[in-house]
């Protein structure tokens, strides 16, 4: 597996982790939503663009995590495994999952719903960040992936590994959909 | 190596470590090309600001639900169960309806075959694939966007998309461009086409596969009708990946791509008589550019000219390189190859001598003259080819149609043609020509618009269908008195500005803030430069707070006025207006010697009214000091 592309964050996250290992207490989940719950739910919220399906899977990916830990199997490297289940889980399965969620939401809502707008729709309707959210939105969810993931850091071999691709079918992808963003990004600036 | 070759190794390598040879190859095109390097900035810009997105804190919920006891009370199950259950069958019924109108036959599917590295026959397996694509009974979601037009017998066929989620879109148009009918190409199809073109007995489409369990490649599907598609199931398709449009005409088609190697990848020619057997010639130097004339293909080598052609669809033969190398678009017309070459004029090669000299000549030169055009689209029907241009020193639009290819008319056409601006996309039928403009509302709010001409001189807006016109503005809600954050609020749009509060002062009071990371270059050049500036940057932002993630309004200065930027930080009072006078004059223009369209005029100067133009700055705190 490759290390996460931001060296003096992945030092740190490799030591505290090692230390960790052994634990089978819910400690390791924990210190891994404090640290990336944020990072991977922003991910997931641009990948999905849905906001309860967004947090549903965001807490999904933890549960995975918590699993493995009381299992005894906490990954090494959390930061790339949480992404890379957190898009399997978002791509994969996505359409399936969502259909579900978006149904079992429509309950949950009423016990969620905030009144004010939430911070991540905040975030959202930024005007600076408008135009970038709208142009991902007209990528498959395959390319909003892959680009997502390079936004975070991870070089094009990593993604290829993190998503399950090969080499080459990652390059094409990325290129296409770095591509196919800048030309979104310029018609939206001349309507 | 082609102008889209650059961009996608530049793309590339904002993720991947290209060759030497991919390196080398690119720095030199780059080196030579400055609308490429315009482009190549702007990838890196934007994957600047895909990295710089912020983290977004999941709600408290979602860290009770991953605490929450694994055991639930039965009754709870239950209902999850249920609601997920039903969920799921609503899934299944919705995919199972999807299924159902797709009409699609799936047969065994083969293994990719090996790839040949000379020219080389691809049979087509006799398995066919069939999808139906319907009329659309629903209204299509958010407005659509046409990637390409070709003609047909009766009319035009158009693909694209519509709809955030990317929907697949393909469009019938009536012999006058009048009417058009939409067809549900999604269903069909599953995700948009890259390229369409009609041939000797109907239309070829190809449309860019891949995903996790696939390796990219590229899907072929033949047409008699538009309407009945049937997949070209050939293994070897899986291993091609289309990098230009497929072009075709009454001999065949031909298309350039890329051939996937372990590990590497050729570009290359495949071309084809009828659509379904195929051949392929390797390219060993590069990336060029297809037309299909009467008799044969011929491809013309971006990097050095060189021309081959194909008459038999197997084997391809060496002709008469043209004279200049670089970027052409090709006509073919009246048994002649016509060759239009920014900044360098219009070359005319005779095809119908057979393997003899093309006999290249220059019939209208643009070297070294004060002729000031750029080109913008080709297209040409049964004796006569039209080209788009514009002209840089009158600022408008010119049409130049010829019957034979050898002379040329040049008729400059007025400032409204095309709703403003100079399409890149046009197309002829029998009877009409048709170009992707747009259309425009009167505060300069813009959507492509069908415009169509049966001279190739006089052009009308076509009539409606799912092309809409552009609908009048909606009157926005206007505060009376605008502070700082109504004016930065995302619920008051910036087209609202100028409406609202016209050209009067506006007093403003907050945090300056500077550009953090902004640069970069476009294929464009605006003018004024200090108001039109394509990449969308200002001279400086000013904010409610000092937070450089807070909403905030860009401020223009105009460099008569002779106000200075404020250093990020300082606390301000800002006197400025909308509707800057300057507005009136804004332009976004192309280079000369680049084909490439107009931006529409009214949408660049409504994009210059909604910038806020500073007449007066007053520092009332000064920023801190940096650290």
């Amino acid at each position: 597996m490759h290390e996460d592309a931001k060296p003096a964050h992945d030092a740190h996250e490799v030591a505290v982790d090692r230390a960790r290992l052994g634990s089978r207490s819910g400690v390791v989940t924990a210190e891994a939503y404090e640290r990336h719950a944020a990072e991977l739910h922003g991910f997931l919220r641009r990948l999905v663009r849905d906001q309860e399906v967004a947090a549903d899977l965001t807490a999904e990916t933890f549960m995975k995590l918590l699993v493995e830990e009381h299992a005894g199997r906490a990954p090494e490297l959390l930061r790339p495994w949480l992404f890379r289940v957190a898009s399997n889980l978002a791509t994969s399965r996505g359409r399936r999952v969502q259909v579900a969620l978006k149904a079992a939401g429509i309950l949950r809502g009423r016990q969620h719903e905030a009144s004010a707008p939430s911070p991540e729709h905040e975030v959202l309707g930024r005007e600076r960040d408008r135009d970038l959210h709208e142009a991902l939105g007209h990528l498959g969810v395959d390319a909003r992936a892959a680009l997502l993931l390079a936004a975070q850091g991870y070089d094009g071999v990593a993604i290829a590994e993190l998503t399950g691709r090969s080499h080459t079918a990652t390059r094409a992808l990325l290129f296409r959909a770095r591509r196919r963003l800048r030309a979104t990004l310029r018609e939206q600036a001349f309507e | 190596m082609t102008h889209d070759d650059a961009l996608d190794l530049s793309a590339i390598a904002i993720d991947f470590t290209l060759s030497p040879a991919e390196r080398a190859s690119l720095d030199r095109h780059l080196a030579t090309c400055s609308s490429c390097r315009a482009e190549a900035a702007a990838l890196r810009a934007t994957a600047v600001r895909l990295s710089n997105l912020r983290p977004i804190e999941p709600p408290e919920w979602v860290w009770e639900k991953v605490m929450r006891p694994r055991r639930r009370p039965l009754a709870l199950s239950l209902v999850a169960a249920t609601l997920l259950l039903a969920a799921l069958v609503g899934a299944a019924i919705v995919v199972g309806a999807l299924l159902q109108d797709r009409a699609i036959v799936i047969g065994p599917t083969s293994p990719p075959g090996p790839v040949p590295s000379a020219t080389q026959e691809l049979q087509a397996s006799p398995t066919p694939v069939t999808a139906v694509l319907r009329e659309r009974t629903s209204d299509i979601a958010g407005e659509p966007s046409i990637f390409e037009v070709i003609a047909t017998p009766d009319g035009f066929l158009a693909h694209g998309w519509f709809d955030g989620p990317a929907q697949a879109l393909m469009l019938r148009g009536g012999p006058d461009g009048a009417s058009w009918q939409a067809l549900d190409a999604q269903a069909a199809f599953g995700s948009p086409l890259e390229s369409l073109a009609a041939g000797p007995n109907g239309y070829l489409a190809v449309r860019g596969i891949g995903g996790p369990s696939e390796d990219g490649g590229t899907e072929a599907w033949l047409s008699s009708d538009g309407r009945t598609w049937e997949r070209v199931d050939q293994p070897a398709w899986a291993s091609f990946e289309v990098s230009a449009p497929v072009v075709g005409g009454p001999w065949g088609y031909a298309v350039e791509g890329l051939l996937r190697r372990a590990g590497d990848s050729v570009p290359a020619v495949w071309a084809s008589r009828d659509g379904r057997s195929w051949s392929q010639m390797p390219l060993a130097e590069g990336n060029g550019y297809l037309v299909v004339h009467d008799a044969g293909a011929v491809h013309v080598e971006h990097d050095t000219g060189r021309v081959r052609e194909t008459r038999d669809g197997r084997s391809w033969t060496e002709r008469t390189s043209l004279p200049i190398a670089g970027a052409v678009r090709l006509i073919a017309l009246a048994g002649r190859l016509v060759a239009v070459a920014p900044a360098q004029g219009i070359f005319v090669g005779d095809v119908s001598a057979g393997a003899g000299d093309l006999q290249w000549q220059l019939v209208h030169d643009l070297r070294g003259t004060s002729d000031s055009l750029t080109f913008a689209a080709v297209a040409s029907r049964t004796n006569q080819a039209l080209i788009l241009a514009y002209d840089l020193g009158l600022k408008l639009p010119v049409a130049m149609t010829s019957s034979e290819g050898l002379v040329w008319a040049e008729s400059t056409l007025g400032s409204s043609a095309f709703g403003g601006g100079v399409p890149d996309r046009v197309v002829g039928s029998a009877n009409t020509f048709l170009a992707l403009g747009w259309d425009t509302n009167e505060i300069g709010e813009t959507r492509d618009r069908a415009w169509v001409s049966a001279d190739g001189i006089s052009w009308a807006r076509a009539g409606a269908g799912p092309l809409l016109p552009m609908p009048p503005a909606t009157t926005p809600s206007c505060p009376t008195d605008p502070s700082l954050e109504d004016l930065v609020s995302p619920t008051f749009p910036a087209s609202a500005s100028p409406v609202c509060f016209g050209d009067r002062p506006i007093t403003l009071r907050g945090f300056a803030h500077g550009c953090g990371g902004c640069g970069g270059v476009t294929g464009m050049t605006g003018t004024p430069a200090w108001l039109a500036d394509p990449l969308g940057y200002f001279d400086f932002w000013i904010g409610p707070t000092a937070d450089p993630e807070s909403l905030r309004l860009g401020v223009e200065i105009d460099p008569a006025s002779g106000l200075e930027t404020p250093a990020p930080g300082a606390f301000l009072e800002v006197t400025g207006h909308f509707s800057d006078p300057a507005s009136a004059d804004c332009r976004w223009e192309p280079f000369a010697g680049e084909f490439a369209y107009v931006p529409p005029v009214p949408a660049v100067q409504a994009g210059c009214r909604q910038r806020f133009v500073a007449s007066s700055i007053r520092v009332i705190t000064a920023a801190p000091p940096a650290t």
